[in-house]
């Protein structure tokens, strides 16, 4: 059975293939451009896993991961470059795992896979 | 320890040196002045001789004028001689009329008023015959006898028949001594009398001091009675000019070697301590100089540090912005492997080709601000018109549909003398800050103005978030941003390019109040450009 999974960035690009290519692996994807559109549409609806950029204008990914209120079994972050402090305050808010861009599709679709498989 | 130095030296022995030379001088112009002195003093003892002579020989004269009158009668005589005692002094006067006759000039005695041997002693008697043959009227002098018992003879020639008068005075030694005691005029002289016009010891008649005065310090005058000269010579027993001026030598050389003394003492301190002082200096300063040197090396090694991190940030700012186009191309080329795969994979493929493409574009782009930071040109100015070139700007960059755009430039307004490029890229970056800045939608108002000192301004305008302080401050760092994208070099850029071109860049922005910034530009033609 396929699994939601909800992808924020606000790079059209990225957000686009991301969501190009979790749809053609057969996950049922929604698109979100920054972490304010991310909340509402968690709140709106559960996903089995958020994949999420760390760096966004308004509000960074971490500070959407400790927001959620409903927090999904597992959030993927994604980041170009993150600073220590990012990366503690991610762990400490049981990210899933975090993922150094540019990233293999492959390593991408590893990782989707196991958090949708811990989440179930 | 280290000798006495040179200028202390030169001081001292040129003190010296003038010190001698003023004792001498003045020690030699006092012996000059004691020498006058002691010559005035002969000669005015030689003149109160002369001038009792002149007495003594008026009153013999005198008697000798009578006793020729009266046909040298004796008794006539003795009545002139008596005149002439008693003497004033007390001395008692002793005459005689004496003729000379004969070839052998056989003196003698007609008449006398004292003791008289028959005939007259050798002496006397030629001193007659001397007289008498010096001729009429003339006088001589002797003086004859032995201690005590000395006399002063005096003769004058009657004129007639070979008559003398003659007169004999004693000679008073006690009161020629009583000269030397100091309440006596002449009591610092030594003086002596000679019956010659030499100082020969022979014909010495008296003198005031034992020994008589001999040597150089010696001042002489001569004294005449009739046809002799007796001569006086005179020595001084203490100094005629004071014995302030006599000593004013030695109180010059003392005073002057004090004076060396203190000088050269004073000089040397001086000395010694300018030369303490000026190594010290010499000392501050190597210490100076050490201390420049260690704060030259530590601030190179901030320098390189600083650069460093510099470098670090500029390479994870470049990094971290080139990560995310690269990760889009990834991406990309597999849903683009994926889609060629398929028989009716065409259009999506194209589409991820379309994505590869702007991301490469994006990358270029980052590369291309980082280009434009590293290398700045020097702008190639010409006129520009700066509405002309905000309305290309405004075509290459087109507002998103949410904002609006309004102009308000001036009718007229002169162009700036720029780089035409350079110019764009600052309005294309401040027009791109303001859409960033509104990505609610907003107005951006781009107003062009021309201010009284021949400037040109251009204000962008929005009414996006604004910024507060902290960041107003830091806005035209390099590498600093507040965008999620970028690397935060595009106000820096432009600050720059503006600076270049003798302008000036203003920004005034309140938190939710919207932000403006204003270029100012020398106009063409103002004395500003360059």
């Amino acid at each position: 059975m396929s699994r939601s999974v909800l992808v924020v960035d606000d790079e059209p690009g990225m957000r686009e293939t991301l969501v190009d290519i979790l749809t053609s692996a057969g996950y049922i994807v929604t698109p979100a451009e920054d972490g304010a559109a991310a909340l509402e549409k968690a709140r709106a609806q559960p996903y089995d896993v958020i994949i999420m950029d760390i760096r966004m204008p308004a509000m960074t990914g971490v500070e959407v991961l400790a927001s959620l209120e409903h927090p999904p079994p597992q959030v993927v972050l994604m980041t170009g470059y993150a600073v220590d402090e990012q990366l503690r305050s991610a762990r400490e808010n049981n990210a899933f795992a975090i993922m150094q861009k540019p990233f293999q599709v492959s390593y991408l679709l590893r990782i989707v896979a196991e958090a949708v498989r811990g989440a179930a | 320890m280290r000798g006495v130095r040179l200028p202390t030296v030169a001081v001292v022995a040129t003190l010296v040196a003038a010190t001698g030379g003023s004792s001498w001088l003045a020690h030699r112009a006092n012996h000059l002045e004691e020498q006058r002195l002691l010559s005035e003093r002969a000669s005015e003892v030689a003149l109160i001789l002369t001038s009792d002579f002149a007495g003594l020989q008026t009153q013999i004269a005198t008697v000798a004028a009578e006793t020729a009158l009266n046909g040298a009668d004796p008794v006539a005589f003795r009545s002139a001689s008596s005149a002439l005692t008693p003497a004033s002094g007390g001395f008692t006067a002793t005459t005689a009329l004496a003729r000379v006759s004969g070839p052998a000039g056989t003196v003698r005695y007609l008449a006398t008023t004292g003791s008289f041997n028959e005939a007259p002693a050798a002496a006397l008697a030629a001193l007659m015959r001397r007289t008498v043959q010096a001729g009429p009227s003339a006088a001589t002098s002797i003086v004859i006898g032995e201690g005590s018992s000395r006399v002063l003879g005096l003769a004058h020639s009657v004129g007639v028949g070979g008559l003398v008068v003659y007169e004999q005075l004693p000679l008073d030694l006690e009161a020629a001594a009583s000269a030397t005691t100091t309440s006596a005029p002449f009591h610092e002289l030594n003086v002596a009398l000679y019956g010659e016009p030499t100082q020969n010891q022979d014909a010495l008649i008296l003198s005031t001091n034992e020994p008589p005065p001999t040597g150089n310090d010696v001042a002489t005058a001569t004294a005449p009675f009739g046809v002799d000269t007796w001569l006086v010579a005179t020595k001084a027993t203490t100094s005629l000019t004071g014995s302030l001026a006599a000593d004013s030598y030695w109180l010059i050389l003392a005073g002057g070697a004090l004076f060396t003394l203190v000088l050269g003492f004073l000089v040397e301190t001086l000395l010694r301590r300018r030369d303490y002082a000026v190594a010290l200096v010499a000392e501050r300063t190597v210490e100076l100089q050490d201390s420049v040197r260690e704060l030259e090396q530590a601030q190179e090694k901030l320098v390189q540090a600083t650069r460093l991190a510099a470098i670090g940030q500029l390479a994870s700012a470049i990094g971290h912005e080139l990560r995310n186009p690269l990760g889009v191309i990834t991406n990309a080329h597999y849903l683009l492997r994926a889609s060629v795969a398929r028989p009716d994979g065409g259009p999506d493929a194209l589409r991820h080709l379309n994505t590869a493409e702007r991301e490469v574009g994006a990358a270029t782009l980052i590369v291309s601000d980082l280009l434009d930071y590293a290398r700045a040109r020097a702008p190639v100015t010409g006129p520009v018109d700066v509405a002309d070139l905000i309305d290309e700007v405004q075509s290459v960059m087109p507002a998103p549909p949410e904002v609006t755009i309004t102009r308000e430039d001036l009718a007229g307004l002169p162009s700036v003398f720029a780089d035409r490029d350079q110019l764009r890229q600052v309005l294309l970056n401040l027009l791109s800050n303001a859409y960033e800045a509104m990505p609610e939608g907003g107005v951006v108002t781009i107003t062009t103005d021309a201010t009284t000192a021949g400037r040109v301004r251009i204000a962008v305008a929005d009414t996006g978030m604004g910024m507060d302080d902290e960041v107003r401050a830091q806005i035209f760092e390099p590498f600093f941003t507040q965008k999620a994208r970028g690397i935060g070099l595009g106000l820096s850029v432009t600050k720059r390019i503006v600076e270049t071109h003798h302008g000036t860049i203003a920004i005034v922005s309140t938190p939710g109040g919207g932000t403006t910034f204003t270029v100012e530009l020398p106009a063409t033609g103002s004395e500003e450009v360059t």
